[in-house]
């Protein structure tokens, strides 16, 4: 019968009911304490950071630039030659959108962006890249295999469809405008944003329907 | 790639807090020009092959702590002033009684 041992009690207590955290958890804790010592970075920025982010912006500005193309014409003419400055005029800029590249997708072209190298997004279009987009899987076979990789994203593309992949870089980002869904001719511009989800826009997704968006409801993760 | 990631709607941006404090923290450094894009781009992309081919697995995870690898190599942080700050950190943790906040000493974060 096992009995009750006070003195290992009170050794365990505390390491049961630890609230130290995780290693990586402690590691990036210190990190951020010395670059505040050192004067690199503010704390707050970086809270500011992860609230607009991963709370405010999601998705939803991208599914705007989206539907703005689709109903403005001469928009989309300006969108595709000039990204970055066509977003401007919406009122979107950032440090990351400073070099802006919008890929159209037609009956003819299906366009694919990766980040070969790390992770390169646009995030004030897009808020932060999914999971999925960060890994050496789709880094990889992207490239390699993008027939592939969209099955593995339930897409099915036709042999007479061409894809393109487009290589992010520090530099220059890339932003797909799907093709607009059958059905929405007559929706309003709010409306057909809501049709749009993250993964069209990165084009692993590339068939939309009316009834399908995401991005309205607030998912953007 | 795990197919159940794919699915938009099952592929949440961050795993756990630290994650996300990692990555903002790059790119508020990127943003305050602390850090330049290109060298930023290639450090983190060395960063995660490191740690790819020393066995770690193709996580999210992994991801992020490779981000923070590239932040210490990036910015020449020394070693010993990382560990030594860690340890600060774990004892503060340790000696904080519950409920109370941590607060490392000679700090306000």
């Amino acid at each position: 019968m096992t009995e009750y041992d006070a003195k290992q009690a009170a050794h365990l207590h505390p390491i049961i009911h630890s609230h130290v955290p995780s290693e990586p958890a402690l590691r990036v804790k210190a990190l951020e304490t010395l670059l505040v010592e050192k004067g690199m970075l503010d704390s707050a920025a970086v809270d500011a950071w992860v609230e607009v982010y991963s709370e405010e912006i999601g998705p939803r500005t991208g599914a705007g630039v989206v539907a703005r193309a689709w109903c403005d014409d001469a928009f989309r003419q300006r969108l595709l030659a000039d990204g970055a400055s066509a977003v401007a005029e919406l009122g979107i800029t950032g440090w990351a959108l400073g070099n802006l590249k919008v890929v159209e997708n037609t009956a003819t072209v299906h366009n694919l962006v990766v980040c070969t190298l790390c992770s390169c997004y646009p995030h004030g279009l897009l808020g932060i890249q999914p999971s999925w987009y960060k890994l050496e899987a789709y880094r990889s076979r992207a490239v390699r295999d993008p027939r592939g990789i969209l099955a593995e994203f339930h897409e099915t593309i036709p042999d007479n469809v061409r894809i393109d992949v487009w290589d992010s870089t520090a530099e220059l980002r890339y932003l797909v405008l799907p093709q607009k869904p059958e059905g929405s001719e007559t929706m309003s511009e709010e409306s057909l944003a809501a049709l749009v989800t993250r993964n069209s826009m990165i084009g692993t997704q590339r068939h939309l329907s009316v009834g399908i968006g995401e991005v309205s409801r607030g998912r953007n993760s | 790639m795990q197919q159940s990631d794919a699915p938009e709607q099952k592929s949440p941006a961050f795993d756990e807090p630290w994650q996300a404090q990692a990555y903002a923290m790059s790119q508020v450094l990127l943003e305050n020009g602390m850090v330049k894009p290109e060298i930023w781009a290639i450090s983190l992309g060395k960063a995660i092959k490191t740690r790819l081919e020393s066995g770690a697995k193709d996580t999210t995870e992994t991801y992020f702590q490779a981000v923070t690898d590239a932040l210490v190599s990036v910015l020449s942080l020394g070693d010993a002033d990382l560990m030594q700050t860690i340890e600060a950190w774990r004892a503060a943790y340790e000696t904080t009684p519950h409920g109370k906040p941590v607060i490392l000493a000679g700090t306000t974060n």
